[in-house]
């Protein structure tokens, strides 16, 4: 059986090797890494850009010209202008802004909280409390309740935005890879009849698939192993990483096969394949909006990939995250390699 | 013109047997309704906290005003909770009863800095009060709809071409590409026979989706216009993975280099400021994009339609000269 298995990875490793497809990947991972290095900035924030009048001129006045310096728009994103209507250009023109407006009321100052409509109405309570804080506190009111940090000695939270996003090229590129291309070698070899001569022949379903699927894990180390020196370094948890990216290139490459395994050709399968390759890139929106992380989203097979890479590269410790990811990564591998056996025994049956 | 309609009719009657007509009006129509679903989630999207129940109803009704509550009996159940993957602050009291925040460590500015905002409301009396009223401008769709549905425009405009750069593909591993070239088809007929499909399948698929998503206010002849001039950025990467690509194989290959220079000019139109979107001209995809955000946000007039299309087929142009030999050859060979 492991002559037969390693028989079958030589000749796809030979096939891929042919067709260029090692070179693709460690091309793309030194493309991954210069745009992180040079073009990402590490800075980013999606911050909304604030307009801003005053028209307020009674007592108080100086506090309230002061109720927006916050640190978070002491920076190009906070921008005073003349009037109202100056305010609500600006705003037309960019999706994400707000704008404020202090004038005067009949007993005591109005703050018009300008809103493009779409906002929720917690934003709304966000933004009103946010502007009373900072109300209060230029009128001396400093006071801050205990925090307490569970990993205060992790230096965590350095992470420059560049850096952040590499856990996003791993998971789409080297634990994802399979999903796409498995596709192709299986309706490739059944074009060439190799998948029909295969069945005459002493080895098994599992076997073939598995050397298939050992393909994309090689692929999916070669992405890593090139992109995480070049922009991380060398000092990460390895072993977790590695071990990850293995997990969910089974996990994605028996998707993979399962998809692809309900149609004739790459032509059919191909507009599912691009439609489910976007279901299972949800979860990067709960990791660039952490607090949006619906069920339907950390059900995904990609949710954990994602989120263990991440603990993987940026460790905090947390091994119990890591222990889950394993288990829930492993069974997930399980189930899909069976299902994906079993599918393609029916359909060489059927063929 | 009897054979590129003829190639059309052999093309669309293959797509209707193989059941990919179907396929292609299925996909876009589930990739719509799901994100449908799935945008009032993430337009509800808040801040996150996990509160114990012994701080009172009050204060919990408090915090539910600026986010989603998560309730637990005790400390230990909070820190658990808090040092679970996601952003979200804990909120306790000591045995002394003061207020305590407790954070994993590595969260945003604003699961930091809201609780102690909210907290300080509810301890204390404003110092100073002043009225607050709230306006809207009418705006009703998030920035999450509109580039969502950009993105799924452009990904049915796409799609087109990968199948029919597939296609291509298939023809020449069976040999009925080489077949075509003792017949009396020439090479311009065949490849506008194969294109009809990749540009009238994808005008009803754009029509269909915003459809769809409730966004069919917009100036439908625009989305006319700018969707079959994008066909062309489309129909280029369906020849170029044809035409350059030997086998299944190599074609995943190069539609996976070809796909990041499409993907990333769109993430920069997104990312990057106004002022270095220059370094994005040369990408087709930006045209698309900024055409389809301006028609759908309803800030572009026909002039400056006219300026992203005249891009958009400038950068196709460019792009089809210089690829247009390699193409030829690989269509031939």
């Amino acid at each position: 059986m492991f002559r037969r298995y390693f028989s079958l990875l030589r000749k796809d490793i030979l096939s891929a090797w042919r067709n260029y497809f090692f070179l693709v990947v460690a091309v793309l991972a030194l493309i991954f890494a210069g745009l992180i290095r040079f073009l990402v900035p590490e800075e980013i924030t999606i911050k909304p850009e604030a307009y801003y009048f005053n028209e307020y001129q009674e007592a108080m006045e100086w506090t309230l010209r002061n109720i927006v310096t916050d640190e978070e728009y002491q920076s190009e994103k906070f921008h005073k202008v003349d009037s109202r209507e100056a305010v609500i250009s600006g705003m037309r023109a960019n999706l994400n802004s707000i704008g404020i407006v202090i004038k005067a009321g009949q007993t005591q100052p109005v703050i018009e909280l300008i809103f493009h409509g779409f906002e929720n109405q917690s934003v709304r309570n966000l933004l009103k409390i946010s502007i009373q804080d900072n109300l209060n506190r230029v009128l001396g009111d400093n006071i801050d309740f205990e925090t307490i940090i569970l990993k205060e000695n992790l230096n965590i939270k350095t992470i420059a935005a560049n850096k952040s996003i590499v856990p996003i090229f791993l998971m789409s590129e080297a634990a994802l890879v399979g999903f796409i291309v498995i596709a192709a070698f299986i309706f490739m070899e059944k074009d060439e009849g190799t998948l029909r001569a295969y069945q005459v022949s002493p080895g098994r379903t599992p076997e073939y698939l598995a050397a298939k699927i050992s393909l994309m894990i090689i692929l999916g180390w070669v992405h890593t192993v090139i992109l995480v020196p070049l922009t991380i370094g060398v000092h990460v948890n390895w072993l977790p990483l590695i071990m990850i990216v293995t997990l969910g290139s089974i996990v994605s490459s028996s998707l993979g096969l399962i998809v692809a395994s309900f149609f004739q050709n790459l032509s059919q399968a191909i507009v599912w394949i691009i439609a489910g390759n976007m279901l299972l890139g949800l979860p990067m929106v709960s990791y660039f909006v952490p607090s949006f992380a619906p069920a339907y989203i950390q059900m995904m097979p990609t949710y954990p990939i994602l989120f263990g890479i991440r603990e993987a590269l940026f460790t905090t410790n947390n091994t119990g995250m890591i222990r889950a990811t394993y288990m829930i990564l492993a069974a997930q591998a399980i189930l899909t390699f069976l299902l994906a056996v079993i599918t393609y025994k029916r359909q060489l049956v059927r063929d | 013109m009897r054979r590129i309609v003829s190639i059309f009719q052999r093309d669309l009657y293959s797509s209707l047997r193989d059941n990919l007509f179907l396929y292609m009006l299925l996909m876009p129509l589930l990739l719509a309704i799901g994100l449908r679903f799935f945008l009032p989630s993430a337009q509800s999207a808040s801040l996150q906290y996990a509160l114990n129940k012994s701080i009172g109803k009050e204060v919990i009704t408090e915090f539910e005003k600026y986010g989603r509550v998560e309730i637990y009996n005790t400390d230990e159940e909070i820190i658990r909770r808090v040092n679970q993957i996601g952003d979200i602050a804990g909120i306790t009291q000591n045995e002394a009863g003061e207020y305590q925040i407790i954070l994993e460590g590595n969260e945003g500015h604003d699961t930091e800095a809201i609780p102690q905002k909210i907290l300080r409301d509810i301890t204390r009396e404003n110092r100073f009060i002043v009225d607050y009223q709230f306006t809207d401008l009418g705006t009703v769709r998030a920035p999450t709809a509109v580039y969502g549905t950009i993105f799924l425009v452009l990904t049915v405009i796409l799609a087109g071409g990968m199948v029919i750069g597939f296609n291509i593909i298939e023809e020449k591993e069976n040999r009925t590409l080489k077949a075509l070239s003792v017949s009396p088809v020439t090479r311009w007929e065949y490849v506008l026979g194969r294109s009809l499909i990749g540009i009238l399948l994808p005008v009803f698929q754009v029509y269909l989706i915003l459809l769809i998503l409730g966004i069919w206010d917009v100036n439908l002849w625009m989305v006319l216009l700018t969707t079959l001039v994008s066909t062309s950025m489309a129909l280029l990467v369906g020849f170029f993975i044809g035409g350059v690509s030997t086998n299944q194989l190599g074609g995943i290959a190069n539609l996976k280099a070809v796909f990041l220079l499409l993907v990333l000019p769109v993430v920069g139109a997104l990312m990057l400021p106004e002022e270095k979107h220059i370094f994005l001209y040369w990408a087709p995809t930006y045209w698309t994009f900024t055409a389809f955000k301006g028609i759908i946000l309803k800030t572009i007039d026909w002039i400056r339609l006219s300026i992203q299309i005249g891009g958009l087929l400038t950068t196709v142009t460019i792009a089809f000269l210089l690829l247009k030999e390699r193409m030829r050859k690989g269509l031939i060979s």
